[in-house]
C-alpha cells in the first residue's frame, strides 16, 4: 500500500511537472538592449584597440512568487577589429570576428526570508554603493569595468551573497564575497589605466588563491536624518588593480610580477537637497596591507616599498539643479581617480550641463573634465576632457547618438595619456 | 420681497392701536421676517469662498487612503505620432507615491518614489542604483510626459494657493488659483473648473508669464466605492501642441497599504 502510495505521488508529480514548468515558463520575462557602437579614432597616433564596441545583453527574469526573484543576464560582446596576424588566422572566424561571452548576472531574490524584513540575495550581482554620480569612492564590491574607455565608471556583477535588513528608517546590508575577481581592461589598451612602465616586462599576475580566509565581506548601515540621506560602510578585500610586486632586470625581457593588495575600506556617504539643489558627498579610507616588492637590477637585489601602509582618503562631491528651461547641470569634484592610491591622488573635476529638446526627443550634453595633479604647478600638471553628445531618442526602446571623447593635457597626467585615445563615436542602441 | 418688507416695518409701528387684525398681522410678520432670516442664512451657508471650495477640491483628491492603478499613458505629438508608458502607481496619504514603470523596454523598471517635496528617488536598473533627485526637476517633464513632476506630484492645492471664486457655469465652479508667498510651485496661476455636486476639478488651466501654458482635462469621472474619481486625464501643452493622455483601470482604493510600499527596498523591486 506504501509502495502504491509513492507511485502515485510520483506519477501526479509528473503530471503536475509540465504544467508547473509551462506556469514558470509563462510568467518568464525576456528583455535587454542592442548596443552597436562605431567608434572613430582620430588621433594621429591612434591605440590599436577595438574600434567597434557592440554589445547584446539578453536578460531573463521570473517571479515563481512573491517572496522568490530569479534573474539571469547573457553579455555578448563583438568586434570589427580582426586580430589577423598570420595566415592561419585568416581561416580562424574567431580571428576575424573577436567575441566574447559571459553570464553577466545571475541571482536569486529572496523577499521577507525567515524575517518580514530581511531580504536576501544569492549570485552574480551587481552591488550599487555610494551616493555620488557614477564617481563613487565606495562602490567597491565590484570589480571595475575599463573594457570600454569612454564609460570607465562601469562595473562588472560579482559572485555575491548579500542580506538586506530593514528596521524603520533604518537599513543594515552585509555582503559575502567568495571569490575576488579583478578589473577588466580595455582590449590592447592596459597602459591606459596601469601606465606603459611595463610593457618591456614579461608580466606575471598572482590572485589571491581560492581559499576562504580570501573571501571578501563588506557591510553598510543607511539611514535618513532631517532630510539627510547617510550611510556608513565598510569592505575588507582586494583592491581589483593590481600592483607591481616583483621586478626581475636579468633577463631579455625582464619580470614583472603584479598582485592584487589587501585592503580595507571605510566609507561614508550622504545626499541632501538645499533650496531645490541637490548635494552628495562621499569619502573612502583606503587601508591597504603594506606590500614590499623585491628588485633584481643588475645583479643587484634590493627591496622597495611598493604600497604603505599608511591610510589614504579618496573623496566625491556633487551638485546638481535643473535650471528653468530645461537645462541640467551636474558637477562633481573626485579627489583620486579609481587606479589612484596612496600620496598619489589627484583632483578632477566634472562637469556635465544636459538640455532635452522636443519634448525629450533629442539631449543635447556636453561634458567636460579637468584634472590637476599638482596644485602648486597647475600649468605642468594638467589634463582635460570634452565630451560632447547629441542623442535622439524620439522612437520608443531606440537610442541614437553622435558625441565626442576629446582628451589632452600633460604627458604626466592620466588624462594626458589618452591623448591617443581621441575618439568620435556613432552608437544605435535598441532595448526590447 | 422688498413691499413686504416695507409692509410688514408699516403695520409695525402702529402699535398703539392693537386689535384683533393688527395682532393677526403681527404674528405673520414674525413668521416671514423668521422666514426671511432663514432664506439669508442659508445663502450665506451657500455662498461658499473659493477657499471652501478649494479646501473640499483638497479633500475629495486626498479622501482615499491609499490608491493603487494601472495607468497608462499615450503621449501624442503634434503629427498624431504616438508613444505609450504603462505605469504601476502606488500612493498613500496625499505625500507618497511610487510610480513604477512597465513599457517600453527601455525604461522598463524605472521607479520614482516621492516621500516629500523635497525627497524624490528614482530607481534606474540599468545601474542597479537609487539617486536622490532634487526638487528642482519639478517643472521639468515627468519621463517625456506632458505632465512635471511637480503636476504629477500636487497633492494639496490650498496649501500652496489662495483661491477666489470667478464664477459658477455649467454646474461648475470656476477658481482662480494664486501661489501664496513663499509657496514652492512653478505656475502664476490656475484656473480651476470644480464640479458642483463632487467638488472633483474637471480642468485645470496653466499659466505662466500671463499665458495659458498647459491645459488639464478630466473625464470618466465615477463614483469608486467611497471616492469619486477621473479615470482619464489628459494634459495639453500649448506651447508645443503635445498631449499626454492618462487613462486608470484596475483603481483599487484603501487597500491598507503598507508603509514597506513607499520605500527604497521596494523601489528596486520589480514588479
Amino acid at each position: 500500500m506504501g509502495k502504491m502510495k509513492f507511485i502515485l505521488i510520483v506519477l501526479f508529480a509528473l503530471l503536475l511537472s509540465p504544467l508547473h514548468f509551462y506556469k514558470i515558463y509563462a510568467q518568464t520575462k525576456i528583455g535587454g538592449f542592442l548596443q552597436l557602437d562605431k567608434r572613430f579614432y582620430i588621433s594621429k597616433n591612434a591605440l590599436p584597440m577595438e574600434d567597434f564596441y557592440n554589445r547584446f545583453r539578453f536578460e531573463t527574469s521570473v517571479s515563481p512568487n512573491s517572496k522568490l526573484y530569479l534573474f539571469s543576464s547573457v553579455d555578448f560582446r563583438f568586434y570589427d577589429l580582426a586580430r589577423a596576424n598570420k595566415l592561419n588566422d585568416l581561416e580562424n572566424i574567431n580571428q576575424l570576428f573577436p567575441t566574447n561571452v559571459s553570464l553577466w548576472e545571475a541571482y536569486v531574490s529572496l523577499y521577507g526570508f525567515l524575517f518580514d524584513d530581511l531580504d536576501l540575495k544569492i549570485g552574480k550581482q551587481r552591488i550599487s554603493w555610494g551616493t555620488a554620480d557614477k564617481l563613487n569612492q565606495t562602490d567597491n564590491l565590484n570589480s571595475k569595468d575599463f573594457s570600454d574607455l569612454n564609460n570607465f565608471a562601469e562595473k562588472i556583477p560579482s559572485w555575491a551573497v548579500k542580506a538586506s535588513y530593514y528596521l524603520s528608517d533604518y537599513n543594515l546590508t552585509v555582503v559575502w564575497l567568495p571569490n575576488f575577481e579583478p578589473v577588466l581592461l580595455p582590449r590592447n589598451g592596459t597602459s591606459l589605466f596601469l601606465g606603459d612602465a611595463l610593457t618591456s616586462f614579461k608580466d606575471s599576475l598572482i590572485l589571491p588563491a581560492n581559499r576562504l580566509s580570501n573571501s571578501m565581506f563588506a557591510f553598510k548601515i543607511s539611514s535618513n536624518f532631517a532630510g539627510w540621506d547617510y550611510s556608513f560602510s565598510y569592505f575588507n578585500g582586494y583592491d581589483d588593480i593590481p600592483i607591481l610586486t616583483s621586478l626581475y632586470y636579468n633577463s631579455n625581457p625582464g619580470k614583472a610580477e603584479l598582485s592584487f593588495p589587501k585592503i580595507q575600506v571605510i566609507g561614508a556617504d550622504f545626499s541632501t537637497e538645499i533650496s531645490g539643489i541637490g548635494f552628495w558627498g562621499e569619502g573612502a579610507l583606503t587601508i591597504p596591507n603594506k606590500i614590499i616588492a623585491p628588485i633584481l637590477a643588475n645583479g643587484v637585489y634590493y627591496q622597495k616599498v611598493a604600497l604603505d601602509d599608511k591610510p589614504y582618503f579618496k573623496f566625491t562631491l556633487g551638485s546638481d539643479y535643473t535650471f528653468p528651461g530645461g537645462y541640467y547641470l551636474n558637477a562633481q569634484w573626485m579627489h583620486g581617480f579609481f587606479t589612484e592610491r596612496g600620496n598619489t591622488l589627484n583632483d578632477y573635476f566634472f562637469v556635465r550641463l544636459e538640455k532635452t529638446l522636443f519634448n525629450e526627443q533629442l539631449k543635447i550634453a556636453f561634458g567636460s573634465a579637468l584634472e590637476v595633479d599638482k596644485w602648486g604647478n597647475v600649468s605642468e600638471n594638467y589634463g582635460y576632457g570634452f565630451f560632447p553628445e547629441l542623442t535622439y531618442q524620439g522612437i520608443d526602446n531606440l537610442e541614437m547618438s553622435i558625441g565626442t571623447f576629446l582628451v589632452g593635457g600633460k604627458p604626466a597626467s592620466l588624462l594626458g595619456s589618452w591623448k591617443n585615445a581621441k575618439q568620435a563615436y556613432l552608437r544605435v542602441k535598441v532595448s526590447f | 420681497m422688498l413691499n413686504e418688507m416695507l409692509q410688514i416695518k408699516t403695520l409695525s409701528t402702529d402699535r398703539h392701536k392693537p386689535s384683533r387684525e393688527s395682532r393677526y398681522t403681527g404674528k405673520r410678520m414674525y413668521q416671514i421676517l423668521f422666514v426671511i432670516v432663514f432664506l439669508m442664512l442659508t445663502t450665506i451657508a451657500n455662498a461658499q469662498t473659493g477657499k471652501e471650495i478649494l479646501v473640499k477640491v483638497d479633500s475629495v483628491m486626498n479622501a482615499p487612503k491609499d490608491m493603487t492603478a494601472v495607468e497608462k499613458m499615450t503621449l501624442t505629438d503634434k503629427s498624431g505620432s504616438q508613444k505609450d508608458r504603462d505605469t504601476k502607481i502606488y500612493q498613500k496619504g496625499s505625500e507618497w507615491r511610487l510610480v513604477r514603470f512597465l513599457k517600453p523596454a527601455d525604461v522598463r523598471g524605472v521607479s520614482f518614489l516621492r516621500l516629500a517635496s523635497n525627497r524624490l528617488y528614482l530607481y534606474l536598473p540599468a545601474f542597479r542604483k537609487v539617486r536622490r533627485i532634487s526638487s528642482s526637476v519639478k517643472n521639468e517633464n515627468f519621463m517625456g510626459t506632458d505632465f512635471s513632476y511637480e503636476d504629477m506630484s500636487q497633492s494639496s492645492y490650498s496649501n500652496d494657493y489662495t483661491a477666489k471664486l470667478l464664477k459658477k457655469e455649467n454646474k461648475q465652479y470656476v477658481l482662480e488659483l494664486k501661489p501664496k508667498p513663499n509657496a514652492d510651485v512653478s505656475y502664476e496661476k490656475l484656473i480651476l473648473y470644480v464640479d458642483q455636486s463632487n467638488y472633483v476639478y474637471r480642468k485645470i488651466e496653466y499659466y505662466n508669464n500671463g499665458k495659458k501654458v498647459k491645459v488639464l482635462t478630466v473625464d470618466n469621472i465615477e463614483k469608486i466605492g467611497k471616492y469619486w474619481f477621473g479615470k482619464k486625464m489628459e494634459m495639453r501643452n500649448l506651447k508645443n501642441d503635445h498631449k499626454t493622455t492618462l487613462t486608470l483601470t484596475g483603481i483599487k482604493f484603501d487597500q491598507g497599504l503598507s508603509n514597506r510600499v513607499f520605500t527604497e527596498r521596494n523601489l528596486k523591486r520589480p514588479e
